[in-house]
């Protein structure tokens, strides 16, 4: 019994203790972080080539929306690029609209729809702090386990400032990201755009005699700082319509093991599991194969 | 690496070139994977690098025939490799719910080329060399296969290549690029050469190569 009142008193610490932090969490955090989600979901587009990126839609004129992205992802004259909302549709790009950064790697670029969507509040010229909260959102490259490329929220804090980066990416952060969220946003705690992320942190193993070296992620990842962006905006001839709101600072990190994702985006509810007869499963469909496979071999060029 | 020359996902005409006499047309696709750092984070290009492949595919009609050609780039992420390896022995493709199996076509040997490259990191400090490696290979294609690419649903498609080592390799098939097959089949689609269609002269639709003209004596 003695035991079991120590053990209750413990308890009724853990109850109270947690009861507090959570409290104090609710009055930290700007917006729960399935709002953010949920706003980053309406705003961050996929940017489809045969190298998909994302993008955010960060201001509308008329029936012309404008991508901000990473210029990277919108690199190859020669590619043809498609904005893809979240209803599903394709919006093709005019390449000769996309314009590009100097000296950072940030582009914009548009498209004309009848369609409502919806663009990011942008965060005003200060960065985010140390420590804050931030989430990165995109539409990740298919893995081994994700086969399909899903938009993709994590969540994760400002870890630190390079104000001598390269390319603008000054920003550092410690969200998960992978290939194809090149792009996306990088949003405050109040679910407003302080960074287009699209870089890694990255170290080299060296090689040996017979393999190369190879460089993993080092679990870093930078953003560029959306005051970058406005600053140089007007250089490259952009007048903008733009939704701003002052940064807020140093607010209280996400917990770092639950990823915001797991909060906002609803996993679909498998179908139920129905046996089947074995007649009733379906048959594999029957090649269709040509005729003639022994005829003198054609191919594009003059010499098969 | 990556035939960055080539015009993608639109029919284009094949022409005798020094002539310019029609023959053929052709609509080229491309697809490049890769694992490597750089280019997942600062955007591929088609330049060879450790870990990249490309897989370029070449479908249209000619005077000769119809044909499907694919064109395998890999660079091994280290070291070398056996390109025996890359040489597709299958190549699948899915077709609204038709399954299509098109092997390779036996009189024509795939043609394996190599070369050595270097590499240098967006970080620019390591330079890796490697060797690249591609073959040729080209895929039976007959007037009934013709004419299931050229009415193929205009959608995004797959392929699959099983290579000589066993591996299978889904390639995506750009919608305009299976949007094209129309007009790609559009040149032939008996997919045979005049001479074995045997049909009377006066009824022949397709043009021909161009004979070459010999001096008469003065």
């Amino acid at each position: 019994m003695r035991f079991n009142k120590k053990l209750m008193t413990v308890l009724g610490g853990t109850l109270f203790t947690t009861t507090v932090v959570c409290w104090q969490t609710q009055v930290g955090l700007g917006l729960p972080s399935s709002q953010i989600g949920k706003n980053a979901e309406n705003f961050t587009v996929l940017i489809n080539s045969e190298y998909p990126g994302s993008g955010v839609i960060i201001a509308k004129q008329d029936k012309t929306y404008t991508v901000l992205t990473a210029e990277h992802v919108v690199k190859h004259a020669d590619f043809e690029y498609q904005i893809v909302t979240l209803d599903g549709q394709k919006h093709p790009v005019k390449y000769q609209a996309v314009k590009k950064f100097p000296g950072v790697d940030l582009a914009v670029v548009s498209f004309t729809s009848d369609r409502p969507y919806k663009t990011a509040p942008l965060a005003q010229a200060d960065e985010a702090g140390i420590g804050s909260a931030v989430y990165t959102a995109g539409f990740a490259d298919p893995g081994q386990a994700i086969e399909n490329r899903i938009f993709q929220f994590t969540s994760g804090e400002v870890s630190g400032h390079n104000p001598n980066a390269k390319d603008g990416y000054s920003l550092i952060y410690t969200n998960i990201t992978r290939t194809g969220m090149s792009g996306g946003p990088v949003l405050n705690g109040e679910g407003e755009l302080v960074g287009i992320h699209g870089r890694a942190e990255t170290d080299v193993l060296p090689g040996d005699g017979k393999n190369a070296p190879i460089q993993v992620k080092a679990g870093l990842n930078l953003g560029i700082p959306i005051k970058t962006f406005l600053t140089l905006a007007p250089k490259v001839g952009l007048k903008l319509d733009l939704e701003t709101k002052p940064t807020l600072t140093a607010q209280p990190a996400a917990p770092p093991t639950q990823s915001a994702t797991q909060q906002t985006i609803p996993t679909a509810t498998p179908p139920a599991f129905q046996p089947t007869s074995p007649g009733g499963l379906p048959s594999r469909p029957k090649p269709i194969r040509p005729t003639g496979a022994d005829e003198s071999p054609v191919c594009a060029g003059s010499n098969c | 690496m990556g035939g960055k020359a080539l015009p993608f996902k639109k029919t284009v005409d094949i022409r005798e070139s020094l002539v310019e006499t029609p023959l053929g047309k052709v609509t080229a696709d491309r697809y490049i994977t890769g694992n490597d750092l750089d280019g997942s984070i600062f955007g591929r290009s088609s330049q060879p690098a450790p870990g990249r492949s490309a897989f370029i595919s070449l479908w249209g009609s000619k005077i000769e025939g119809c044909f499907v050609e694919v064109i395998i780039q890999h660079a091994p992420a280290s070291g070398r490799a056996d390109p025996t390896a890359i040489i597709p022995t299958l190549l699948e493709l899915g077709i609204g719910s038709q399954l299509i199996e098109l092997p390779p076509q036996s009189k024509a040997q795939p043609k394996i080329f190599s070369q050595d490259y270097s590499y240098t990191s967006f970080f620019g400090e390591k330079t890796t060399s490697g060797t690249w490696y591609m073959t040729r290979n080209i895929f039976v294609v007959d007037s009934g296969i013709a004419a299931i690419l050229a009415q193929a649903p205009s959608k995004d498609t797959r392929a699959r290549l099983t290579l000589s080592n066993g591996g299978k390799i889904l390639i995506p098939i750009d919608q305009k690029t299976v949007s094209s097959w129309k007009t790609a089949y559009s040149f032939n689609p008996a997919c045979k050469s005049p001479t074995a269609v045997q049909q009377p002269a006066s009824t022949q639709q397709k043009p021909q190569p161009p004979k070459p003209q010999q001096k008469t004596k003065p």
